[in-house]
């Protein structure tokens, strides 16, 4: 479980976060909604512990690891899986070798077990025939496939997802979405998807967070937001095209 | 004096700095915030209001106690104004420093993954060494060359020709060829290294290194560094040969000086301390280099606009040091080394 408390981020005198407390559970799946700018990568990054809060602490599974050092983080990443925003693909390396990396970098396998566990990457991916292939010489729907192929390899508990369906079109998005869903029902992968887009938060997300201006103004499931009083979430609903 | 224009702008003001510090909560350690955010205000509000008194009331043009007041008074602010800019420079420069101090130390922590990452350390000794023996070649070569050309003419006018060889030689083991193949690396390697480190930076792939569990700078840093120690030592002595040989080519064919003259006063007059002098210096440069442009790609931000920033930034300031430290290690070793 990730636990925000009191988290306050402030850039060069400007207020990113100011009082964020809440709790992500493992397991399920997490959505943050928010207009561009109002802090949601920022909070991926602060549970990865990317960057440090100016005030709060951030609790992975009860430990506080808002003033560790990046030598005290590495284990505790490795229980999180990431999906950035533009993929952060080694585009000097092959999709398999993209997925095997961290593998051979951070786990004493055998040789054997890497290519067992790329190879299951590689299939849950839908990716096997472009395994040699380069990151550039695919489309933008595969690149993000790759990106979250790679993202189980450690066999987390959560995988964070940084706007998964920026920039694709609807039937990529859709294939993406699914494969999130399929990850939280099979390996009950818990997920938090930081997203602009309601349609992905309702077809996918058992819980939705709202940020506006650094502020956490709804936490609960879709199907309450309609009963949210708060005027930006129901201008937001009466029309989404506004983000 | 103070018009309704200026109250209606001093009261906004008020409800922006109202609006902006008072989420941050003066309880939870942003104090410095809070009170640079007073000083702006205050500063803000008074030059409104002088800006207005000069507008309306004091005009400087006119030499008048209230127009010279209006002036001292817009002075004074002018002063406050730059001074301020001044201490938010030497925060930034103070702050970079100490960023360049920890990047510096981790570095040198992560030597102990030397035999975990030796494949990278191969490949970047094969970029920075191997690839860069051409550059070293040709600007060394000319440097030889030009050298003994011009320092021929010179010592021909009194008569010291044949003592070209030497002058040529302390020139060049002494401080054309470590310097100018510090520089050639600077460009070639440094230019490399910012700009490569500065698109993973922007990709976020540096952010996907940590990410996952590996340290950036174990993997990215490291090997290059240790790669500049190994190889811009003999890249300098190459450079200083082949700048001797180019010498004693051009001594031969343009100022008519027989081979074994050039290289007799060339190699007989050489000391001790002018190879220590030549050897110490790539190590230092490898550092300085390698240091100066990873930090930068690591530190670019900005889009692609960015990444060429920090590789210019890397380039400039790690060149400007070279020539720094080329200085002090020569004043060093040739003063305090009698043999």
């Amino acid at each position: 479980m990730i636990e925000f408390k009191d988290v306050f981020l402030s850039f060069s005198g400007r207020m990113i976060l100011s009082g964020i407390s809440m709790q992500i559970p493992d397991g399920r799946i997490t959505a943050i909604l928010g207009p561009s700018g109002s802090g949601k990568s920022t909070i991926i990054k602060l549970m990865l512990g990317l960057i440090q809060p100016t005030y709060g602490n951030v609790c992975v599974d009860g430990v506080d690891i808002s003033r560790f050092s990046e030598e005290q983080l590495f284990p505790i990443r490795r229980t999180m899986g990431i999906v950035f925003q533009g993929n952060a693909l080694f585009d000097s390396m092959s999709v398999s070798d993209n997925m095997g990396f961290f593998l051979r970098e951070n786990l004493d396998l055998p040789p054997g077990e890497i290519e067992r566990r790329v190879h299951d990457q590689l299939q849950f991916a839908g990716l096997e025939l472009q395994a040699h292939q380069l990151p550039d010489s695919l489309s933008g729907g595969m690149r993000k496939r790759v990106a979250i192929g790679r993202a189980p390899i450690f066999e987390p508990k959560m995988i964070l997802f940084d706007e998964p369906t920026a920039g694709l079109d609807p039937v990529s998005s859709k294939k993406i979405l699914d494969v999130i869903k399929q990850l939280n029902q099979d390996k009950q992968l818990g997920a938090v998807m930081v997203t602009h887009v309601i349609s992905d938060v309702i077809s996918v997300a058992d819980t939705v967070l709202v940020l506006y201006q650094g502020k956490l103004i709804f936490h609960d499931t879709p199907e309450k937001m309609q009963e949210c009083d708060h005027p930006f979430v129901q201008s937001f609903l009466a029309d989404p095209e506004q983000l | 004096m103070v018009t309704f224009r200026t109250v209606f702008t001093v009261l906004q003001a008020v409800g922006l700095f109202v609006a902006r510090y008072s989420q941050c909560g003066l309880l939870h350690g942003l104090e410095p915030q809070f009170f640079a955010g007073c000083s702006q205000l205050y500063r803000g509000i008074f030059s409104l209001v002088i800006d207005r008194w000069i507008e309306r009331v004091a005009n400087p043009l006119v030499c008048s106690f209230s127009g010279v007041l209006a002036i001292l008074l817009r002075m004074w602010l002018w002063t406050g104004n730059y001074a301020e800019r001044l201490n938010e420079r030497m925060k930034n420069f103070v702050q970079t420093m100490q960023e360049f101090f920890w990047f510096s130390l981790r570095t040198a922590r992560s030597f102990r993954f030397t035999r975990r990452y030796w494949t990278e350390i191969l490949d970047q000794m094969y970029i920075c060494g191997t690839e860069s023996v051409p550059i070293v070649l040709v600007s060394s070569l000319a440097i030889g060359c030009l050298l003994t050309v011009e320092v021929g003419n010179q010592l021909e006018g009194f008569g010291a020709k044949l003592l070209t060889g030497r002058t040529t030689a302390l020139s060049v083991i002494r401080e054309m060829g470590p310097i100018v193949t510090g520089l050639m690396l600077s460009a070639r390697v440094g230019a490399r290294n910012g700009a490569e480190l500065g698109a993973m930076r922007i990709s976020e792939q540096i952010d996907a290194l940590r990410a996952f569990g590996t340290d950036p700078i174990a993997l990215l840093v490291m090997p290059r560094l240790f790669a500049a120690l190994v190889m811009f030592f003999p890249l300098t002595a190459l450079s200083n040969f082949v700048g001797l040989v180019g010498g004693g080519f051009v001594a031969q064919l343009y100022h008519h000086i027989d081979p074994g003259y050039y290289w007799n006063s060339a190699l007989n007059q050489l000391l001790v301390k002018d190879f220590v002098v030549s050897a110490v210096k790539p190590f230092a440069f490898a550092i300085i280099i390698t240091l100066v442009s990873c930090f930068n790609g690591f530190s670019a931000s900005g889009g692609t606009a960015g990444v060429g920033r920090s590789t210019i930034k890397g380039i400039v300031v790690s060149s400007g040091l070279l020539l720094v430290a080329n200085f002090y290690i020569s004043k060093l070793v040739l003063e305090n080394m009698n043999f």
